[in-house]
C-alpha cells in the first residue's frame, strides 16, 4: 500500500479513533478536546493491556489481537461519535472561540519545531533493539512475545521484565492496522507526531487547573513548559529528555505523558473540593501506566499513594482515599506479579 | 542506611547533571510558597512535591522501592517530581501580573532565556542526526541488511555484528537471525559470547574474529576493515567480502549463505516465516 495511505491510516488509528473514543467520558460535563483525546488514550491503552496479557499466555497470534483490538477500538469510536451527535443535536456548534494570545502561537511554533525535529531526524537509541525490534519481530512472525527480538529464535522462557508491560505489542498492532506500515517507521516517524502534542495537551490541562479563566496566563504556561522540554538536554535521565529523544518507547510516554496526566487526575479526584473527573479515568490511567513500562506498574501507585497521603491531610475524606486505593488495585496485582517473577 | 542515602544523592546529582534546573525548581518552590501561598498550584503541587522528595531521600522507602524496581534505575522515581509544572507555574504566576504588554513580553523572553541558560538545548546535546531511510536506523545498517538479504536469498543464516550495527539490524529487518545482539544479549552460548567479545574488542584481531566465527558457523560477519592486511586475515579463515557500507564490511563464510549451517538453526525454533 502507498506510504501516504498508510500514514493516513496511522493517523486515523492514533488520532481520530482515540479522540472519538474519548467522547464516551464526557458525561454531563463539557470536556475540552485535550481531555477527550487523553481519556481516549487511557481507554485504548487500558484495553490493550487487558487484551494482551491473556493472549501472551495463551500464545495467540498477533492477527487475532489486531482484529479484536481494532474491532473494539472502532466500536468505542463509533459509540463516541453517536454520543457526540446525540448531545449536540440541538446545539449551535459554532461556538465563539477565544482569540489566543501571541504566547499561544509561540508555544505552537516551539511544539511544531520539536515534532519536526523528532519525526524528521533520527535519534539512535540502542534500547530500540528490544522496544522496536519486539514489534517488528511480532509482526514478522505473527506472534505476541513468542520470539526473542534480540536474535529471532523462540523464547524458551518469557522475558520477565517486559511481559507485564507489552507496549511494543501496541506498536505492532497499530502498525498492522495501518496497512502494515513498518513498525520502525511507525515508532520513529508517526509516534512523535502524536505523543509529543499529547504531552503538551497534558500541560494544557495542568495550566487549565492553575490558571482557570486566565487565557493569557495559560498560554504563557504552555510556552514555558515547551521551552523547558526544549532545554532538557542537561542529562539523559530527566523526563524532558526522554520526551524529546525517545518518545516512541513506552517508558518515555510514561514519563512525559501518563505520569503528568496522572498528577492532573489525582488533583481532580483527590484534592479538589468538587471532583471533575470520573474514578474510571483514574483506574484506566493506572492500568495504562502498566502497559507502557514495568516502571509504570510501580510508579503509578506510588504517585497515587503520595496524593492519597496529601488528600488525607487536606480533605480528611476517607471515602475518596478508599476509592483511590481501589483504582490502584490492578497496579498492586501486577506489581506483586512483577516482584514475584522478577 | 548511609550507603543508600549516598547512592540516592548520586542519582539526584546525575538527574540534574551540571545544569541549574534544580535551582530553578528550588527558587520556583520558594517563590510559590512565599508569594503565592493561596494559589491552587502551591496548595496542590508543593505538598505533593514534598512527599515525593521525602520518599525519594528516605533510606527506608528508598530501600523498599529499590527492591521493587531495581537499584540501578532508582533515579526513575524522580519522574514523579513535577519539575516542569512547578517551574512553569511559578514563572507564569510572576509574569501574568505585569500589566504593561511590552514589559510582559520582554519578561517572558527573559524567562525563556533563563530556562535556556539553566538547561541545555536538546539539539545542541547532539541527540539527532539525519539518515536516508524511513526506519531511521544508521544508514550503514540499512545498507548491510539490504546487502545480506540480497546475497542470502531464501537461505537461513546467522549474522553477527558489533554494538553499533547489531542493535538496529532486527529493527530494520526482523527476518535476519542474529548470533547475539546489543551487549551480547540473547547469545547462544560460550562461542557466541567469545565472538561478541572479539568483534567488540578495543583492538580488533581479525584472525581471532574469523576463527571464532568459523568455529561456531556464523554465516555473516559485519566488521570494520581499515586495510587490506586485515581483509586477508579474515579471508584466510574462509570469509569472503560481500560488500561495504560506510566503515563496515559484510563478510560471508563460504561461497554462499547455505555453504555452512549452524546447528543452532536446527536446535532452536527460529521465528522465520
Amino acid at each position: 500500500m502507498d506510504m501516504v495511505m498508510k500514514g493516513v491510516l496511522a493517523l486515523v488509528w492514533l488520532a481520530v479513533v482515540p479522540a472519538a473514543a474519548g467522547i464516551l467520558f464526557t458525561g454531563k460535563r463539557q470536556l475540552k478536546f485535550a481531555e477527550i483525546f487523553l481519556h481516549g488514550y487511557l481507554l485504548l491503552f487500558a484495553m490493550m493491556e487487558i487484551l494482551v496479557l491473556p493472549m501472551i499466555l495463551l500464545k495467540m497470534p498477533l492477527h487475532v489481537l489486531t482484529a479484536v483490538y481494532g474491532s473494539l477500538a472502532a466500536g468505542f469510536a463509533v459509540a463516541g461519535l453517536l454520543l457526540w451527535k446525540k448531545k449536540n443535536r440541538n446545539k449551535n456548534l459554532r461556538k465563539k472561540m477565544e482569540r489566543p494570545s501571541i504566547y499561544f502561537w509561540m508555544a505552537v511554533v516551539v511544539i511544531l519545531l520539536q515534532v519536526l525535529m523528532c519525526a524528521a531526524m533520527a535519534h539512535m537509541d540502542a534500547d530500540d533493539c528490544f522496544y522496536v525490534a519486539a514489534a517488528t519481530t511480532d509482526v514478522h512472525t505473527d506472534s505476541i512475545f513468542a520470539v526473542d527480538p534480540y536474535t529471532g529464535c523462540e523464547y524458551r522462557i518469557l522475558p520477565r521484565r517486559y511481559v507485564l508491560s507489552p507496549f511494543p505489542v501496541f506498536l505492532a498492532v497499530v502498525s498492522q492496522l495501518s496497512g502494515g506500515l513498518h513498525p520502525a517507521i511507525m515508532a520513529h516517524m508517526i509516534f512523535p507526531v502524536i505523543f509529543l502534542p499529547m504531552a503538551y495537551m497534558v500541560q494544557y490541562c495542568l495550566g487549565e487547573k492553575w490558571f482557570s479563566g486566565e487565557k493569557k496566563a495559560k498560554d504563557i504556561y504552555l510556552l514555558l513548559a515547551a521551552c523547558i522540554c526544549s532545554f532538557s538536554g542537561y542529562s539523559v535521565y530527566n523526563a524532558g529528555n526522554f520526551q524529546m529523544v525517545r518518545i516512541w518507547q513506552g517508558k518515555a510516554v510514561l514519563a512525559s505523558v501518563l505520569l503528568p496526566y496522572l498528577i492532573c487526575l489525582c488533583i481532580s479526584m483527590l484534592l479538589e473540593k468538587q471532583r471533575k473527573n470520573s474514578w474510571t479515568a483514574l483506574l484506566l490511567a493506572n492500568i495504562s501506566c502498566c502497559l507502557l513500562s514495568s516502571m509504570g506498574i510501580i510508579l503509578a501507585p506510588i504517585m497515587t499513594g503520595c496524593f492519597l497521603a496529601v488528600s488525607l491531610v487536606m480533605r480528611k475524606d476517607w471515602k475518596r482515599v478508599g476509592k483511590g486505593l481501589l483504582c490502584c488495585l490492578p497496579s498492586f496485582v501486577l506489581g506483586i506479579a512483577y516482584i514475584l517473577i522478577g | 542506611m548511609k550507603e543508600i542515602f549516598q547512592q540516592t544523592k548520586i542519582f539526584w546529582d546525575n538527574y540534574w547533571g551540571k545544569s541549574l534546573v534544580m535551582w530553578l525548581l528550588v527558587f520556583s518552590i520558594l517563590y510559590l510558597l512565599i508569594f503565592r501561598r493561596h494559589k491552587k498550584s502551591t496548595k496542590y503541587l508543593i505538598p505533593y512535591t514534598a512527599v515525593v522528595l521525602i520518599l525519594f531521600f528516605c533510606p527506608i522507602s528508598a530501600k523498599f522501592i529499590q527492591k521493587c524496581i531495581g537499584k540501578t534505575v532508582y533515579w526513575r522515581v524522580l519522574w514523579l517530581l513535577p519539575a516542569i509544572p512547578v517551574i512553569a507555574a511559578a514563572m507564569t504566576e510572576f509574569l501574568k501580573e505585569r500589566k504593561n504588554k511590552g514589559i510582559q513580553f520582554g519578561l517572558v523572553l527573559l524567562a525563556i532565556a533563563a530556562i535556556a541558560y539553566s538547561g541545555r538545548g536538546i539539539y545542541a546535546a547532539g541527540n539527532y542526526k539525519l539518515v536516508n531511510n524511513y526506519q531511521q536506523v544508521p544508514d550503514e545498517v540499512a545498507a548491510i541488511c539490504e546487502m545480506v538479504k540480497k546475497d542470502a536469498g531464501d537461505s537461513e543464516f546467522l549474522l553477527a555484528a558489533d554494538n553499533y550495527i547489531g542493535p538496529y539490524v532486527r529493527v530494520y529487518d526482523p527476518s535476519i537471525c542474529m548470533m547475539f545482539n546489543r551487549e551480547g544479549r540473547g547469545n547462544a552460548g560460550a562461542g557466541a559470547r567469545r565472538l561478541y567479545l572479539e568483534i567488540n574488542a578495543p583492538v580488533f584481531n581479525y584472525t581471532n574474529i574469523g576463527a571464532v566465527g568459523k568455529r561456531i558457523l556464523c554465516n555473516y560477519l559485519v566488521v570494520k576493515i581499515p586495510n587490506e592486511q586485515q581483509k586477508k586475515e579474515l579471508e584466510n579463515q574462509g570469509y569472503q567480502e560481500v560488500g561495504t557500507a560506510g566503515n563496515y564490511s559484510l563478510y560471508r563464510l563460504g561461497v554462499s549463505a547455505d555453504a555452512v549451517r549452524s546447528p543452532l538453526l536446527d536446535r532452536w525454533e527460529w521465528g522465520v516465516k
